[in-house]
C-alpha cells in the first residue's frame, strides 16, 4: 500500500504533521528571547585540524553560526603559518549530507545497506547484549573482542581506556601500517625516532619520503620554501613524484634496494676516510664492526642492486660526508619491502658516521612539553590471555599490535577465536592490504561496532554505527606535540554538534555503563570527569595555559631545543649503552642481525610488476578523496605504467586494464602511461573504489589499493610490507 | 499575503512535522508498515547506497559553492528577525526552513526590511522542484513523494500570492546572489 497525493492532502498531512508537535507547533525553530542582532555575526575560533596527523592549528571563521572557512594561524610554529588544501576542505565536513546522523543498527545482511535509526540507549543495549553473549560463550574470556583504532583524534585514548577496563589485550592500531619499521630502526641506533632539522640542512637525501605529497610536517615547508640553490636534494623513488620534480637529482631506485644504497654510501665514506672520527669515538659504539661489515658493499656491487650508477653513489656519498649540515631523512611511512627495520637502521647509521646528530641540519631528539598524565583505575580480570600475535613480532608494542599477523591468526582462530571487533575511526576495509582477507574476518565476527562521523566502507559493513561529532564540533583534550619547537594544542568546537552525534569520550563512557567487570561493578565507574576536566588536569603545571589554548589553539613554553646537549654529555642517548649503536648487542641477543645484511629481493618473474604505493598531493589516506572540495582535482585514480611496458602489452592511456595479484586480489582500473615510473613497477593512488555506497564520489570509481595489495609483514617491528605485492596486468 | 495566514502557517508546520522519524503512530495513521516507512526515511534522508537520495537540506539542490553562502545568509536573516534555528541540523534544513517561514511571515507585516516575496524568492524558490523530484523518484511509500509535491506547490502558491504589484509573472526579479 502507498500513500496517494489525494490521501496525503485529505488526511495524512494534518494528522501526521501534527504528531508530537509542541503547543506552538514548532519542532526545529524558536523565537529569540534576546534582542535580534542587526548585523552579520562573525567570530573566530582557533582549533586544530584533524584531516591528517599533523594537527595544524587554524583560525576558524564562523559567520552567522556557519563555519565559513579555516584560515591558517600565523603564529603556530609547526605549520609555519600554512593551512593546506586538505585542511581547508575540512570546513565542509560537518555539513556533508551523507554524515551518519544518529546511531544506526543494521537490519539487512552486512554490506546490504539496510539500517534503522536507533536511540543511543537502544544501540548501547544491542551492543552489550551481543557482546556479553559471545564473551559468555568464550568462557568469560574478554580477549575475544578486539579493538581497532587510528591515530589522529585526541580522544583515541578513551576508546582504549574502554578496551582496557573491558579486559581485552587485543588492540590493533595504525603504526604497523605506517611507521613502526622506521621507529624501530632509528630507535635501535639513536634510542629515539628523532626530528630532522630540515630548516638548517644544506644537503638532504630522501629515500621514498615523498614530502611534497604526503602529510605536511614542518620538514615539507622548510624544504620547499628554501630558495633554489640554497640546498641540494637527492631523491630516491621508483616514481617521479612531485618531490622528484623539486629535487636536484631523481634516482629511480629499484624497489627494495634502499639498504644497498645506504651500505654502499658507508663503504665509500669509511673507505675514503670521510667519516666523523671524533663524533664516532666519543658517541658511538660498534664502528669497527660496521667498517668491516660494509667493506663488501662497494658502489659497483650496489649499482647492480639499485640501478643507480656507482659513480652517482660515490659522488653522493662524498658530497654527503663533506657538507657540514647533510642529513639522510628517515622517512615516515615505511611499510615497504624486505628487511625494512634493517634498511632504516642502515640509513640511521649513514647519518651517525658523519655526525649528523645533535647538530644544526641533522637529526635531533624531539622535545615535548610535559603534561600531567591522564589517569584511571585499571580493571583486573582473572581470565586473561595474551594478545593473538604475541609471538610473531620481536618488538611488539602491546598498545598497537601488528595488523597483518594479528588478522592471520584471527582468521585461523589461533590460538583462540576473535568474535567481535570495535572500531574507532580506522577504515580497516580500505586501509589494510588484502581486502578479501578483511572481509573474510568480518564474516566470522558476531558483532562489529564502528564509531565514525562518516559511513566509511568499514562502517558500511558493521552491525552498529555510532556517530561521533566531527573535530569542528567537539572539545578534544590537550596534546603535546614533540617537535623541534614543541607545542601543546587542543581542539574546541566551532559550532555545536549537528545531528544526534557525540564525542568519543561520551560514547565510550556511556557504553561502559552497559558492561560490568568481574566483580559486577559497571565499567562506567572507571570513567570520571569530562574532557574539560581532563584538559584542566593535564595543564595543571602550566598556569594560564587553558586561556592561551582557548585564544590561540596552542601554547608553547620556554622549552627550546639546544644543539650540542648530547655531544656535551648534558643529555644521554636513550640506547642501552647510552651511545649511538652502530652494532646492536640487543639485536644479537634476540637472534637478530646486529648489523644490516642486504638480501636481494626475489625476482618478480617475467611479465610481472611490483605494485608500489605512495601519496597523492591532494589527498590524505583513504578519507579525503570523497571530499567534494578535493575530489574534483582527481575524480578517479588510474594505474601508472611505463610506456615501454605498456607497449609490450598493447595498453594505451585510458584503456581499462585488469590487474591481478598472487593471492586472488584483482581490480579493474584505467591506465595512465607515464615515464614517471620504472618499467618494472605499477602504481595507483589511494582512496578510491570505496566499499561504502554512502561515499558516492569514490564508490565504484577507480580501484582500491586494499583490493590489490598482498598481505606481508616483517617480524622485527610487525610492519606490513606493501611493496611485496607482485601483479600481472592486461587489457580488460 | 492573499491567503489565510493562519491556515498557511498551520500547513507549513504540518509539512515540517512530516519529516519527523517514523513512529508506530505515524505508520498507523498512514496505514503503512513501520519498517518500510523507516527504511524509506533512512534511505531518503539519512543514509543510503550511493548517498542519501533526497537530502532534506535546501542548499544541496544549489551549486555546491552556493550552499555555504545560502546557509550563512539564511541563518543571518533569521537572527536579524528574531528566529532561532535549532542547532541539530545545518541552517538549510528544510523542515526548519518551513517553520521559520511561518515566523518570518508573521514578522513581515511589521518589518520594513523584510519583504516576504524577496524572502520566498531568495530562499524558497530554487530548491523545491529538485527536492520534490528526488522524493518522487526514490520514495516507495508515496508519503514522502506527496510531501515533496505539496511543499513545492505550497511555496509556489505562496510566492504567487506575494507577487509584487506590477509583476505579472513568477520570473524571479531577484537572484540568489543579490
Amino acid at each position: 500500500m502507498t500513500v496517494t497525493r489525494r490521501k496525503f492532502i485529505a488526511g495524512s498531512l494534518a494528522g501526521v504533521g501534527a504528531l508530537g508537535a509542541g503547543s506552538a507547533g514548532l519542532r526545529y525553530v524558536s523565537q529569540a528571547m534576546a534582542q535580534p542582532t542587526r548585523t552579520e555575526q562573525t567570530r573566530y575560533v582557533n582549533s586544530s585540524c584533524n584531516i591528517c596527523v599533523s594537527a595544524c592549528v587554524f583560525r576558524g571563521q564562523v559567520v552567522n553560526g556557519v563555519i565559513k572557512r579555516l584560515e591558517p594561524e600565523p603564529d603556530f610554529p609547526k605549520s609555519r603559518g600554512m593551512m593546506c588544501a586538505r585542511g581547508n576542505a575540512g570546513a565542509a565536513t560537518p555539513y556533508d549530507p551523507n554524515r551518519v546522523k544518529s546511531p544506526m543498527i543494521r537490519t539487512g545482511k552486512r554490506g546490504e545497506g539496510k539500517w534503522r535509526k536507533a536511540s543511543w540507549d537502544e544501540a548501547y543495549r544491542y551492543i552489550a547484549e551481543k557482546t556479553n553473549r559471545v564473551v559468555a560463550e568464550e568462557g568469560g574470556h574478554r580477549s575475544c573482542i578486539a579493538f581497532a583504532s587510528t591515530k589522529g583524534t585526541f580522544q583515541e585514548h578513551y576508546f582504549h581506556q574502554f578496551r582496557e577496563v573491558f579486559g581485552s589485550p587485543n588492540a590493533v592500531r595504525h603504526p604497523t601500517l605506517c611507521l613502526s619499521a622506521v621507529i624501530r630502526g632509528f630507535q635501535s641506533v639513536f634510542g629515539t625516532y628523532p626530528a630532522v632539522d630540515v630548516r638548517n640542512s644544506h644537503y638532504l637525501i630522501l629515500a621514498g619520503a615523498n614530502l611534497a605529497e604526503g602529510i605536511i610536517p614542518p620538514a615539507t615547508i622548510d624544504l620547499f620554501k628554501r630558495p633554489i640553490g640554497s640546498r641540494k636534494l637527492i631523491y630516491l623513488d621508483p616514481r617521479f613524484t612531485k618531490t622528484a620534480a623539486l629535487a636536484d637529482k631523481w634516482l629511480p631506485i629499484k624497489p627494495g634496494s634502499d639498504m644497498a644504497f645506504a651500505l654502499a654510501m658507508m663503504n665509500v665514506i669509511i673507505g675514503e676516510g670521510l667519516h666523523d672520527q671524533d663524533f664516532i669515538d666519543k658517541h658511538c659504539v660498534g664502528f669497527a664492526e660496521l667498517a668491516e661489515h660494509v667493506r663488501q658493499y662497494t658502489p659497483e656491487w650496489a649499482e647492480r642492486e639499485t640501478d643507480i650508477s656507482a659513480g652517482d653513489i660515490r659522488q653522493i656519498a662524498r658530497e654527503f660526508a663533506t657538507t657540514p649540515s647533510a642529513v639522510f631523512y628517515h622517512g615516515r611511512r615505511t611499510t615497504w619491502q624486505g628487511d625494512e627495520v634493517q634498511t632504516r637502521r642502515a640509513i640511521a647509521m649513514v647519518n651517525a658516521i658523519v655526525g649528523a646528530f645533535d647538530r644544526p641540519g641533522g637529526l635531533i631528539p624531539a622535545l615535548e612539553i610535559p603534561l600531567a598524565p591522564y589517569f584511571y583505575e585499571p580493571a583486573w580480570y582473572t581470565k586473561f590471555r595474551p594478545r593473538l600475535e604475541q609471538g610473531d613480532v620481536t618488538f611488539m608494542s602491546p598498545g598497537d599490535g601488528a595488523w597483518i599477523p594479528w588478522r592471520d591468526r584471527a582468521l585461523r582462530s589461533d590460538p583462540y577465536a576473535i568474535r567481535g571487533l570495535f572500531i574507532y575511526k580506522q577504515n580497516v576495509l580500505e586501509m589494510l592490504p588484502d581486502r578479501n582477507k578483511t572481509l573474510e574476518l568480518f564474516a566470522k565476527l558476531d558483532i562489529i561496532v564502528c564509531v565514525d562521523p562518516f559511513m566509511s566502507g568499514t562502517a558500511w559493513y558493521s552491525d552498529v554505527v555510532l556517530p561521533e561529532s566531527t573535530y569542528l564540533e567537539r572539545l578534544d583534550p590537550a596534546v603535546a606535540l614533540d617537535e623541534i619547537e614543541p607545542v601543546v594544542i587542543f581542539r574546541q568546537p566551532l559550532i555545536k554538534p549537528l545531528y544526534d552525534t557525540k564525542p568519543c569520550f561520551e560514547i565510550v563512557s556511556e557504553l561502559a555503563a552497559y558492561f560490568k567487570d568481574e566483580d559486577g561493578a559497571p565499567l562506567s565507574d572507571y570513567f570520571e570527569g569530562s574532557v574539560e576536566s581532563h584538559t584542566k588536569a593535564a595543564l595543571a603545571d602550566h598556569p594560564g595555559s587553558l586561556d592561551k589554548l582557548r585564544e590561540k589553539g596552542f601554547f608553547s613554553t620556554d622549552l627550546k631545543l639546544k644543539f650540542g646537549e648530547y655531544r656535551s654529555g648534558k643529555k644521554t642517548v636513550r640506547t642501552k649503552t647510552g651511545k649511538v649503536e652502530l652494532y646492536s648487542e640487543d639485536f644479537a641477543r634476540r637472534g637478530l642481525e646486529p648489523l644490516p645484511v642486504y638480501r636481494r629481493p626475489a625476482d618478480i618473474g617475467e611479465g610481472k610488476f611490483r605494485f608500489v604505493v605512495g601519496r597523492h598531493a591532494i589527498h590524505t589516506h583513504s578519507s579525503t578523496a570523497a571530499f567534494p572540495d578535493l575530489n574534483w582535482h582527481m575524480k578517479e585514480n588510474a594505474v601508472w605504467i611505463n610506456p615501454v611496458s605498456a607497449r609490450k602489452l598493447g595498453i594505451k592511456t585510458g584503456d581499462t586494464v585488469l590487474m591481478k595479484n598472487r593471492t586472488g586480489g584483482e581490480v579493474k582500473i584505467k591506465a595512465l602511461l607515464t615515464e614517471g615510473i620504472r618499467p618494472d613497477c605499477l602504481y595507483y593512488a589511494n582512496g578510491f573504489d570505496s566499499l561504502s555506497p554512502d561515499k558516492p564520489l569514490v564508490y565504484g570509481k577507480g580501484a582500491s589499493q586494499a583490493a590489490i595489495l598482498e598481505s606481508h609483514f616483517e617480524s622485527i617491528s610487525g610492519s606490513a610490507l606493501l611493496h611485496e605485492t607482485i601483479v600481472e596486468i592486461r587489457r580488460a | 499575503m492573499n491567503s489565510n495566514p493562519v491556515a498557511i502557517a498551520g500547513k507549513l508546520l504540518n509539512l515540517a512535522g512530516c519529516f519527523v522519524y517514523p513512529s508506530a503512530e505515524m505508520a498507523e495513521q498512514l496505514q503503512l508498515d513501520l519498517t518500510d516507512l523507516e527504511n524509506n526515511h533512512v534511505r531518503l534522508f539519512m543514509s543510503d547506497r550511493g548517498g542519501v537520495k533526497a537530502p532534506p537540506y535546501a542548499g544541496c539542490y544549489l551549486d555546491s559553492e552556493d550552499r555555504h553562502r545560502f546557509m550563512i545568509n539564511f541563518n543571518g536573516l533569521c537572527l536579524r528577525h528574531g528566529v532561532v534555528l535549532g542547532t541539530s541540523h545545518p541552517p538549510d534544513h528544510i523542515p526548519a526552513m518551513l517553520e521559520a517561514l511561518t515566523l518570518l511571515s508573521a514578522r513581515a507585516d511589521d518589518s520594513a526590511d523584510l519583504d516576504i516575496f524577496i524572502l520566498l524568492d531568495t530562499y524558497y524558490h530554487h530548491w523545491p522542484t529538485a527536492f520534490a523530484a528526488a522524493l518522487d523518484q526514490h520514495d516507495r511509500t508515496g508519503f514522502y513523494a506527496a510531501l515533496g509535491a505539496e511543499i513545492k506547490e505550497t511555496l509556489v502558491a505562496l510566492r504567487h500570492d506575494c507577487l509584487p504589484q506590477g509583476h505579472q509573472s513568477l520570473q524571479s526579479p531577484y537572484a540568489l546572489r543579490a
